[in-house]
This record gives C-alpha cells, sequence and structure tokens, in this order.
C-alpha cells in the first residue's frame, strides 16, 4: 500500500538556503557541520549558512517532514555520538526535486528570451 | 569544567532563541559551532575568525525573532481554540472588558483633549499665557492699549499676541447663522507658528488702521462648508456681521484658536473690532479700562519663566509710572502650551474625579475576571498538569497562560473602542459649558488607540499573571495521583488567592460607593442652597441684537414686544430681561464711588453689575426690601437709578436708610448722577459659591 503523496506544490518556492539544504543531503545523510561545509563548498563560498540560519532551517524541516534524523552513522572513527544526522524524507526528495524543475522551468523561460545563453552555444 | 570564552559567549546568544528552541538546538549548534572555529583558526586569519563571529551573530539575530513569533503564533491559536471551546466564558470575560476598558478609553479622549493635549501650534512648551493679578482675584483679560505697550516694551518674549473670542453672524444663503471665532493680532499665526492650508495669514497692513481692511482666515471645516471642494481662496468673501469680508487663508483642519473646546470657525484682525466684535458702538482699541482680550506670548531665545515674569513685571512698572495708574495689580505668567482656556480649570478637578472612578471600575473588573481565571484554572488543572508533566517548562506554561489572558484583553479593547465612542459623544454633552456648546476633539486618534492598545495590554497582565503563577504552580506527583478530586486552594498568607480578589474587589467598590454617596450628597446640597430666587419654572432664552444688526431704537422695540407676547402665552406669569442670566461665570463689573465713602488703600471698588427691566425682580422672585424697584417709567436720557442688595447697602451705608442717597461711576471726584431707589434681598450671581 503507498501513503497518498503530500501535494509538494503547497511547499514551493523555497527559500534558497533551505532549498541548499535539502540539495546537500540528497546524496547522503549528514550532520549540521557537514551541510555548513558541503553547501559552501558546492557553491563556491557563494553560499555561507550560520548555525543560527541552518537550524532554524532544520527545524522547520522537521516539522514539515521533509527530513528525518537519521540513526545511521558515518564509519569516520573521529565523529562525535552527539551529533545528529538528518536525512532526506520521501517527502523532502519529492519536494526538493519539484523546486529544482520549477527553477529549471524558470531558467528555460529566460533563455527563449535571449536573456542568457544555452550551456551549447556558450 | 569551564567552558572556553567563545564558547561561553555563544552560549550566551543563543538565550535570544526561546527556551524549546534552545533544548531542541542549543547543544548541536553549540557544537557545530566550535568545528566551525576550529576551521577558522587552522585555515588562518583573524579576518576569517572574525567574518564567522559577524556570520554567527547576524544569523541568530535574524532567526530569533522569526521563532518567537512561531511560540507567540502557537499560543494565540490555542488561545483561540480555547475560547472557542468556551463560548460563555469567552463572552462574559469580552463584554466585562469591553465596559472597562471602553468607558476609560472614553473619558481619556475628553482628559487628553482637555488637559493633556497642546494647541497643535509650533513648540507650546514656550508659550506664556498673561494674567492680572489683583487683590483676590486672577484675570485673564487686558485691554488693547496694554497689549500693545507689552509687545512693544518687552525685551523678554519673542512675540505676543491678543486674542479674543468673538461670535458672528454669518450670511448663508440669505439666512444668517452664528459662528464662533476669534479676533485676533496681526501676528497671531506667525507668532504661533501655524501655516495656512491654503492661502495666506494676515499682513502688518491688514491690522495698521481701524476698519480699513475687513480681510477673515477662515477654518477648515468652515471652508468645506462654505465652498467644498474649492482649492482657490483668492475671491471668496464672507458676510458677518453685513459686512464683506475677503478671505485670504484657510487653517488646517486640527487649528481651532488658542482656546480650548470654543473651536473658532473664523479669525479676523483686530482693527476690525468696531464690525467684529462690537460693543455698543464703543471703540474698545483705545479704551484702557475696557479688558477684554487673551494676550499670550511666546519666550525669547534662552529666557525662562522666571525671566519672562520678571521682564513682563518690568514693563508694567513702567507703565503704571506713566500713567500714574494705582499699581493695584501685578503680572503673572503662566505656562501657555494648551493656549488659554477657562475650560481645563473648571472642568479638571470633576474630569481627575470621574477618570478615577472609571480606573476603579476597570481594576474591579479585572479583579473579577481573575477570578473567573482562577475558577477555570481549578477546571483547567488537568490539562495544564499533563503539560506539566510532559516536560513543558513552568516559564512555558506561564506565557501561554499570559497569552491567552492578553488576547481576550485585546478582544476586549477592540470592543471597548465602540464604548468608548459612546461614552465620549455622552461625556460631551454632559460637561459644564459656559452657553456655547463644547466643540473638542475626542475623536479616536492615534494618542487614545494607543492609550486603549497599552490599557489592554496591561489589564491583560494584570488578570491574568497571578492566575497564570497560581495555575502553573502545581505538585505534580499529587496533582496526578488526586486529579479529579476536590482541589486545596492554594494560600496566600492566610487567606486563598480568590478571597485576596473578592477583598480586594468589594474594597474598591466600597470606595466607589463612597465617591458616589459624596457626590450625590453636594448635589443634594446645591439644589437645597438658597439662590436667593425663584428657580422654580424659570426658563431661559439668550440672543444677541447688536450682531443681528439692530440699532438702540429698534432693540428697545424689539425688547418689549418680546417681553409683552411671552408674558401673554398661555401659563406665563411674567416675563423680563436681563444683561446677564442668573448664576453665570460671566458679567459686568465696575467700580462705584460713594460720596463721603473713604475706601481702604487696596479695596476693590468694583462690583457686579446686572442691566434690567421692571418685570426682572417679579419674575425672579427677589423680594424688594427698601423703596421700589423699577417701574417701566425709566428712560434713556433720563434719571439714573439702581437698585442695590443687601450686602452693598450694608457696606456702604451701615445702620442708614440707603434709598434716595447718589453714587458715581465716574472717579472719586464724582460726578455722583445716580440714585438708589430701592434695596433687594441678596442673590447668586456668578457662581453658587458666592
Amino acid at each position: 500500500m503507498t501513503l497518498p503523496k503530500p501535494d509538494a506544490a503547497a511547499y514551493l518556492p523555497l527559500t534558497p538556503a533551505l532549498f541548499h539544504v535539502l540539495v546537500s543531503l540528497a546524496d547522503g545523510d549528514r550532520h549540521g557541520y557537514a551541510i555548513i561545509t558541503e553547501v559552501r563548498s558546492r557553491t563556491a563560498g557563494e553560499v555561507r549558512l550560520s548555525t543560527g540560519t541552518l537550524y532554524g532551517i532544520v527545524k522547520r524541516l522537521l516539522a514539515d517532514g521533509l527530513i528525518a534524523e537519521s540513526r545511521s552513522r558515518s564509519a569516520a572513527a573521529h565523529d562525535d555520538q552527539r551529533r545528529r544526522y538528518y536525512r532526506l524524507t520521501p517527502l523532502g526528495r519529492h519536494v526538493a526535486r519539484a523546486e529544482a524543475e520549477r527553477l529549471d522551468r524558470v531558467v528555460a523561460q529566460a533563455r527563449a528570451k535571449k536573456l542568457i545563453r544555452s550551456v551549447a552555444e556558450g | 569544567m569551564r567552558l572556553p570564552l567563545p564558547d561561553r559567549i555563544y552560549r550566551r546568544l543563543l538565550r535570544v532563541f526561546p527556551a524549546e528552541f534552545r533544548a531542541d538546538f542549543g547543544d548541536e549548534m553549540q557544537e557545530v559551532f566550535r568545528d566551525e572555529r576550529d576551521e577558522a583558526a587552522r585555515e588562518g586569519g583573524r579576518l576569517r575568525m572574525l567574518a564567522l563571529w559577524c556570520r554567527t551573530i547576524t544569523g541568530i539575530l535574524r532567526t530569533a525573532p522569526r521563532e518567537h513569533a512561531d511560540v507567540l503564533s502557537q499560543d494565540v491559536a490555542y488561545a483561540l481554540r480555547g475560547m472557542r471551546r468556551n463560548p460563555g466564558f469567552t463572552m462574559s470575560v469580552i463584554l466585562t472588558l469591553a465596559l472597562g476598558i471602553g468607558v476609560n478609553t472614553g473619558v481619556f479622549g475628553i482628559v487628553d483633549a482637555v488637559i493633556f493635549r497642546p494647541l497643535p501650534v509650533a513648540d507650546p512648551d514656550s508659550l506664556l499665557v498673561l494674567l492680572e493679578q489683583r487683590k483676590e482675584s486672577v484675570n485673564h483679560n487686558f485691554s488693547y492699549a496694554d497689549y500693545v505697550d507689552f509687545r512693544d516694551r518687552n525685551r523678554v518674549l519673542s512675540g505676543l499676541i491678543a486674542a479674543a473670542p468673538i461670535g458672528v453672524s454669518l450670511d448663508e444663503g440669505g439666512a444668517s447663522t452664528r459662528v464662533r471665532g476669534e479676533i485676533v493680532s496681526g501676528d497671531y499665526f506667525s507668532v504661533l507658528g501655524v501655516s495656512p492650508y491654503l492661502g495666506r495669514t494676515f499682513l502688518p497692513h491688514e491690522d495698521s488702521v481701524p476698519g480699513a481692511v475687513p480681510v477673515a482666515v477662515v477654518s477648515h471645516s468652515l471652508w468645506r462648508r462654505l465652498f467644498p471642494g474649492d482649492r482657490a481662496v483668492s475671491g471668496h468673501t464672507l458676510t458677518l456681521n453685513r459686512v464683506t469680508f475677503s478671505i485670504v487663508g484657510v487653517m488646517p483642519d486640527h487649528f481651532r484658536g488658542v482656546s480650548i473646546g470654543a473651536a473658532a470657525e473664523v479669525w479676523v484682525p483686530m482693527m476690525m473690532q468696531g464690525v467684529a466684535a462690537p460693543s455698543e458702538g464703543l471703540d474698545l482699541l483705545s479704551q484702557r479700562s475696557a479688558s477684554w482680550l487673551t494676550v499670550i506670548g511666546r519666550m525669547g531665545e534662552g529666557v525662562d519663566e522666571g525671566r519672562a515674569t520678571a521682564g513682563m513685571q518690568d514693563v508694567e512698572r513702567q507703565l503704571a509710572e506713566e500713567t500714574s495708574r494705582p499699581a493695584a495689580r501685578t503680572l503673572l505668567l503662566a505656562p501657555g502650551r494648551q493656549g488659554d482656556s477657562p475650560l481645563p480649570g473648571t472642568i479638571r478637578r470633576p474630569l481627575m474625579v470621574l477618570w478615577a472612578a472609571v480606573g476603579f471600575v476597570l481594576l474591579i473588573a479585572c479583579a473579577n475576571i481573575a477570578n473567573l481565571q482562577l475558577a477555570r484554572a481549578a477546571a483547567r488543572r488537568r490539562e495544564i498538569v499533563v503539560r506539566l508533566s510532559i516536560g513543558a517548562g513552568r516559564l512555558r506554561l506561564v506565557r501561554q497562560l499570559v497569552t491567552e489572558s492578553l488576547v481576550l484583553a485585546l478582544a476586549g479593547g477592540a470592543c471597548g473602542l465602540l464604548v468608548a465612542t459612546w461614552t465620549s459623544r455622552v461625556l460631551l454633552a454632559l460637561l459644564p459649558s459656559r452657553g456655547d456648546t463644547l466643540v473638542l476633539d475626542a475623536s479616536l486618534d492615534a494618542r487614545v488607540l494607543g492609550f486603549t492598545l497599552v490599557l489592554s495590554l496591561v489589564t491583560g497582565l494584570v488578570f491574568g499573571l497571578v492566575p497564570a503563577l497560581h495555575a502553573s504552580r502545581q505538585d505534580l506527583a499529587r496533582s496526578l495521583r488526586d486529579a479529579g478530586a476536590s482541589e486545596e486552594p492554594q494560600r496566600f498568607g492566610r487567606l486563598g488567592y480568590r478571597q485576596v480578589l473578592l477583598v480586594a474587589e468589594v474594597a474598591l467598590s466600597l470606595v466607589l460607593l463612597v465617591g458616589a454617596g459624596l457626590t450625590f450628597r453636594t448635589l443634594q446640597n446645591l439644589r437645597g442652597l438658597d439662590t436667593g430666587f425663584d428657580r422654580r419654572n424659570l426658563l431661559l432664552v439668550s440672543f444677541d441684537l447688536e450682531t443681528a444688526g439692530f440699532d438702540r431704537v429698534r432693540g428697545a422695540d424689539f425688547h418689549t414686544r418680546l417681553t409683552g407676547s411671552v408674558a401673554a402665552v398661555p401659563g406665563v406669569t411674567s416675563a423680563s430681561l436681563a444683561s446677564v442670566p442668573p448664576v453665570n461665570a460671566g458679567g459686568s463689573r465696575m467700580s462705584v464711588f460713594v460720596p463721603g465713602y473713604r475706601p481702604r488703600p487696596d479695596e476693590d471698588m468694583e462690583l457686579n453689575l446686572m442691566i434690567v427691566d421692571a418685570g426682572y425682580f417679579r419674575t425672579m422672585g427677589i423680594p424688594v426690601l427698601r423703596g421700589r424697584g423699577f417701574d417701566g417709567s425709566e428712560r434713556p436720557g433720563g434719571a439714573r437709578m439702581v437698585v442695590i442688595n443687601e450686602t452693598m447697602a450694608a457696606r456702604y451705608w451701615p445702620g442708614d436708610n440707603p434709598v434716595g442717597k447718589v453714587i458715581g461711576f465716574g472717579g472719586g471726584e464724582g460726578p455722583f448722577d445716580t440714585m438708589v431707589i430701592g434695596v433687594v434681598a441678596d442673590a447668586k450671581y456668578r457662581s453658587m459659591r458666592e
């Protein structure tokens, strides 16, 4: 039996910071510090989350059921047992994908209007 | 182990978050911040460390308000659910509060307009009202000649203006209506620092030659009434006392002159006195003995009230020497931030008493609701205990309960605004005024709305805090065990909270009852007071023939016909005329001289003077004790006659019959051309306290 999927559109659009947190969890579970460093390196330093901003987002994502606390731990030996890891829930993945598609459509429209050039033409 | 300094600082910073948020994420955030700090230290550079701190602090300050708002909105939503679940409780609390807060707001609106709100002029705190103190009385009025001397000779004021209230008849499409206004010195608007809404104010040449330039400035409301929608002033005129005035400017909506409650609609320059403030053909501008102007000054740069007073008193001394006038008066300066109005003085006390009384009523309402809350807390005990036992902090619970009270109080305050408009309307109609209607701006402006908001919040705290603290102080184990069993009341000393509240309520009610009783007693005493005339079935009508364009002959004719036709109305026993209605704070006073009478050096020889007709004493039921009253045979230009009262008879002719004696109004040397024809019983003339 599959649960009815909540409508992802109800969560859109996401704020950039919130979207980045979801994206950083897309390829594996991470703890808070790891999310901050992942987002920073992926965006080449353009997006730097502060602890306050991050945990405000984490609280909201947990409450909405887009992420959940993960029980699996990284194998790294020095990892602190007190750290909490977070993982994307199926709903979170669904919402993140919907947001990515929305952004993609927006970019496509900008391209159609010759606002930016396509990668192929680049 | 003591944490390193940066960790301690960070922990402190986290305190701006709500407790729940800290409990959920505080340790973890601390951990992450330590990692970030280690990284910044590893990768080197104070600059990176500084950037990290900046980012962290701004992040916390940006996130915390949202977290608090989340908690608040949860609490409010919870409170609203609770209110919906108990509609009876909710309605009774909101209605009680609406009454309490509404009446307080309504009274505050009037208190603010009368007592606190300054004139809407530039820097009202630097204004001073000129007063003259004679032996026992303080007068607010000066002659125009005095005003000019004060204005031109003083070195302590940056400006001095004169104004007097006027009532003029305005021709409006054939009909004539009475309009209130002010006759003002030419620099009135510039010294007050009021800019016109349209057009301009008076120019110097418009207030230099008597009767030369009939110009007027009108209020915004009069402008809207006469020329709706028009924004061009030039070319518009209005007819006041049958003379055409050119309108030169329109005042902004909030400016209604320097007398609170009088609400001027039109302003004319002093030089138009002959038309706008006629006084039986007298030229008030040249007579030093005619005191009719309010004089208001603005303190100069670096001058305080003391220096201004000393400076003005110097001028007064010079004047007294030059005019060889006896120095029977002392000049005083009073704060003029509210302009000069008899109103604040006369109704200040009753208003303050009323304000205190309605404050008590609100306190009683608070005690009542606090009691209801306590009763309800007993019913909600199980809910509260469960919440405490699943880990809600006590502070969190108090916050929740107080939020419920605040939501109730704000709802009550909002409904109270309706009650407030009604209250101020009723109160305005009840306020004592002298003949004219009182026009006060007691609308719900920002000040009044702010007052309501603060009052509602304070009220919510007052009736919410004690029950909340009380409810949250539960002995968990015992409460869970006994839940449902009867509650043992919490103690406050030897009494329960509810008893304390009851005692407070009864005490407050008693204070109000005693106050009401005393007021009622005073009223009863006033009713029983002997006024010296028969108040039963006495009716009063006021009119002004002079501004309506009647001359002496036509006026006298009108008077005769009026009293004749009123007396002819079935049921009317007699009718008469008087220049001043009985027990009226106004009226004229004149110095009286009696041959052979040596006044003491500082004796006040001014007496109240009334002009009455033949039927007056009969109509008023004032007995004639000696001689006779007027009989209708008196004629203008004929023999001058007066009727005096017992007090005057005893003062000037003790033990003697004054009938047939003469007095004079000219001076100590005579002429003594007025004969006393009768003595009547004393009555009240200016106030019931005489």
